[in-house]
């Protein structure tokens, strides 16, 4: 993780600066089931301060994900993570895993 | 699309920003397992969504969405950082008293000494209604209990209120009397079966995230179903709203009557429902026709209500089809928008009476259901009756039959309790203010920071004249800081007690972990108080579990039965909804309907029965739209209007402690129209004065689309940045809660 100083976000939201700085990860989790439900980027990426991650494990996605967290736990999983099937900020799974599927596994 | 391979997903720009290439092979899982889990409910918002907490050793390190409870597993970006509330730095851990001027540290006994001896002797000299207690929607079922017990028939005085009368007051009003009784008839599952959603002064998708998603969803599984939003600023809500109206602060009242209209005028209405089951009034009284009732609708025409509101004609008229459409199941929620008004009461009966005139109520998808601010503002206090003029469950103080029932449950003489109802909450601290009230007890609330026209009794609450105890998990707040005696308090899973939130649905929230330094429950703490006061006898309590005893007995027999919610069935349960009158019950989903509502009756022969009124009827009332407490003019021509933002919770002694949450959003800014600020001469980020009759505040201005032009908007979070100084104190007549939502503002350049 890059240790760096960030400035607090104030008034408005991340989205704020990284639409232009970071634009198509500002799209893809606009679009994306977290963007459209509000699940905000500190959910995933802790404080602009000491507390920010650059990746989320999973103990970031457990909250809302629990079982899905839990399964990780199982055989089948081992050396496997969250992103391991799914694409960060768009969040559905990675095309790769539904190449039959025209939408990409999105739903 | 040509499939891709990981390969490719790999080389998106999406992964390349993360900053570093992304690891090679994935991590392996490796989230520290707890020790063990523990089941509760989110210390936020009115949803009331279901969470286990984690624990290691005595810490919470994580929490999960509880997927056997209605929120399905979701938390929201609050209830997700939920493990850092607890062991922010601003926790109080020990007692503190004034001296000199100063807070200092004090002994527990030192402390409890001071507060019963000056409680005792402003009892003695000036009476009991010379001391008050002001609760809170967010203390345990119990906590009230105790506290409205030990007031009105230990002290036996009924200056007992609490924060709900800043935000649910009026939606209590519109229920009890278009009903009867207080408290929603629907339940989240309606939700997922509504064609038509009608949110008026509602921004759902920030106050109650988990709900909207809900809705989300559901448009997601049936796209044809509608999202209509009325509210005088653009919000995240309307971002995937069907249909926006954005009428002029406090001018919806004639929305809403022409939708009546239009639903008459178009052969929408139920005339059978409206035949079996409504009756019809004015003033306070149900004793108009429904012709009386369609002759004053016919003053409200889309033209009219468009001409009040500055909405456009089609838009009224598409809402009123929407939502009056045969067939469709119409769910309406509302929340501070509508309640935070001195025609509170009065919007809320009108949005129940397009459900009666549809009959769309009691029926899946199909209910007027209002939303809930805080986590127990509905069973704590509501329901527990802890405002001055109630009794717990449905009773009055001013109804010597339920004053009778309460003082043989209470076990004290006949006429102990006091006939005469208390002050509410503003009225409270003008009572501080005027020096009748000399000794008030805040428990885990701020009203130093939320009540409005803040300055005002800010300066009573300070004065030396006041002695103010504040109970609270957290120091500074901007109400200890003014306290003469403040104690600290135990928080969420560091004690256990029920929560009731919006829809019926009580929870327990259980013990997890022991509170830090020399915090207390406030259970304890209050027991404590009763004992050196003398009530010991009437507060005999060791446990909450024991008072729960209590609780279920004084709801036994009354319209919010739940007297079969046993201790052991809400640890089993992942929320239970009342009416329950007996153990083996399921609980009820929808409220006056046969087959599910256990005091309808099986047999009765109407699929509804609003038992809450003697006559079996609910009431449509004729309700007149009227200008808002203070209008703009010349001197004050802007109109300001508040509200919350997603990441912070009312006066942020919780969320502005979580270190993820603070550095967002928790500035309050002025939210202006591009066109205003032009008008005025500023631009972004300039540094301005609002100015209301009652105050000034410095903020930063910033520009947006999202501001109706001639308003402001500011979030009342800010701690530093009271809004409140310039909000207005005048009060609905009814149920006594303040217009928040307008006031007249100026704006001046710094
Ligand atoms: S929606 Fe409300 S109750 Fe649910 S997690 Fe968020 S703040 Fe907590």
């Amino acid at each position: 993780m890059v240790a760096r100083a960030h400035p607090d976000v104030g008034a408005g939201d991340c989205a704020d600066c990284h639409r232009a700085t970071h634009p198509p990860v500002v799209a893809d989790y606009e679009s994306s089931k977290h963007g459209r439900g509000l699940v905000g980027c500190p959910v995933c990426h802790g404080s602009t301060q000491a507390g920010f991650v650059a990746k989320p494990g999973p103990e970031r996605c457990q909250p809302c994900h629990a079982a899905q967290v839990d399964s990780l736990k199982t055989p089948v999983m081992k050396n496997k993570d969250c992103w391991s099937c799914h694409v960060p900020h768009r969040l559905n799974p990675h095309m790769a895993l539904h190449k039959n599927d025209p939408n990409g596994g999105a739903k | 699309m040509t499939p891709l391979s990981r390969r490719h997903i790999l080389e998106l720009p999406t992964f390349a920003l993360m900053g570093e290439a992304p690891a090679p092979a994935a991590r392996a899982f490796a989230v520290a397992e707890p020790d063990r889990w523990v089941k509760t409910v989110c210390r936020y918002c009115g949803t009331g969504c279901g969470v286990y907490v984690g624990v290691k050793g005595n810490t919470v390190t994580a929490v999960k969405g509880d997927e056997r409870n209605h929120n399905a597993g979701f938390v929201c970006i609050k209830g997700a950082m939920l493990p850092q509330i607890l062991t922010s730095p601003s926790r109080l851990t020990h007692p503190l008293i004034r001296r000199g001027g100063k807070l200092v540290r004090a002994s527990w006994e030192e402390a409890m000494a001071l507060v019963a001896a000056r409680f005792q002797e402003t009892i003695e000299r000036h009476g009991p209604e010379a001391v008050a207690f002001y609760g809170s929607g967010q203390a345990l079922t119990e906590e009230t209990w105790v506290a409205n017990k030990l007031m009105k028939a230990g002290i036996r005085s009924n200056n007992i209120d609490g924060n709900p009368r800043l935000c649910m007051a009026s939606a209590a009003g519109g229920y009890i009397s278009s009903f009867g009784k207080d408290e929603p008839m629907g339940c989240y599952e309606d939700i997922d079966h509504a064609d038509v959603y009608f949110l008026v002064g509602s921004n759902a998708a920030e106050a109650h995230p988990i709900l909207y998603q809900r809705m989300l969803r559901r448009k997601e599984r049936a796209p044809d179903t509608k999202l209509i939003v009325v509210d005088p600023r653009r919000t995240r809500t309307m971002q995937y709203a069907d249909l926006t109206l954005l009428p002029k602060p406090g001018m919806d009242l004639s929305i809403v009557n022409a939708m009546a209209h239009v639903i008459f005028k178009e052969g929408l209405a139920d005339l059978e429902f409206l035949r079996q089951h409504v009756t019809y009034g004015a003033g306070a009284e149900a004793n108009k026709t429904i012709e009386d009732y369609r002759t004053f609708l016919e003053a409200y025409t889309p033209q009219r209500a468009a001409a009040d509101s500055g909405c456009r004609v089609e838009d009224i008229v598409q809402a009123a089809r929407w939502f009056g459409e045969r067939g469709r199941a119409t769910m309406s929620m509302w929340t501070m928008g509508v309640n935070q008004r001195i025609q509170g009461v009065w919007l809320n009966n009108i949005l129940n009476n397009l459900h009666l005139i549809t009959g769309k109520i009691g029926l899946p998808g199909s209910t007027p259901f209002s939303l809930t601010g805080q986590p127990n503002a509905c069973g704590g206090v509501r329901d527990g009756g802890a405002l001055s003029h109630l009794l717990p469950y449905g009773r009055l103080v001013a109804n010597e039959q339920h004053r009778r029932q309460m003082e043989e449950l209470w076990g004290v003489s006949a006429g102990t309790i006091n006939p005469k109802p208390g002050p509410s909450a503003v009225e409270l601290f003008q009572a501080v203010e005027s020096g009748t009230i000399k000794a008030v007890y805040v428990m885990t609330t701020n009203p130093g920071h939320s009540l409005p026209n803040a300055s005002r009794y800010r300066k009573a609450m300070a004065s030396e004249d006041c002695f103010l105890v504040v109970a609270e998990a957290y120091h500074p707040t901007r109400t200890s800081e003014l306290a003469d005696v403040v104690l600290p308090a135990a928080l969420w899973v560091e004690k256990e007690g029920v929560y009731g939130c919006t829809e019926r649905r009580y929870q327990l929230l259980e013990k997890a972990i022991q509170p830090p330094g020399e915090a207390r429950p406030d259970f304890d703490i209050l027991c404590d108080l009763a004992r050196r006061l003398g009530h010991g006898k009437l507060i005999p309590y060791k446990t909450p579990a024991e008072a729960w005893e209590d609780i279920l007995k004084a709801s036994k027999g009354t319209a919010y039965d739940f007297s079969g919610m046993t201790r052991e069935r809400l640890r089993a349960a992942h929320g239970l909804l009342w009416p329950l009158p007996e153990g083996n019950h399921p609980g009820t989903k929808r409220r006056y309907v046969r087959g599910d509502d256990p005091l309808v009756g099986a047999s009765h022969a109407q699929r509804v029965r609003f038992y809450g009124r003697s006559d079996n009827k609910a009431v449509v009332w004729l309700r007149d739209q009227k200008p808002p407490a203070e209008v703009t003019d010349a001197d004050y021509p802007m109109s300001l209007t508040t509200g919350r933002v997603l990441e912070h919770w009312h006066t942020a002694t919780m969320t502005g402690s979580v270190p993820a949450l603070r550095p967002l959003n928790l500035e309050a800014v002025a939210e202006l129209h591009p066109a205003d600020l032009k008008r005025l001469n500023l631009k972004d980020g300039d540094r301005i004065r609002l100015v209301s009759r009652r105050g000034k505040l410095t903020l930063v201005a910033r520009e947006t689309e999202n501001a109706r032009e001639g308003s402001v908007f500011v979030h009342m979070h800010d701690p530093e940045r009271l809004v409140n100084v310039l909000t207005i104190d005048a009060l609905d007549p009814g149920s006594k809660e303040p217009e928040f939502k307008i006031a007249a503002v100026r704006i001046e350049k710094e």
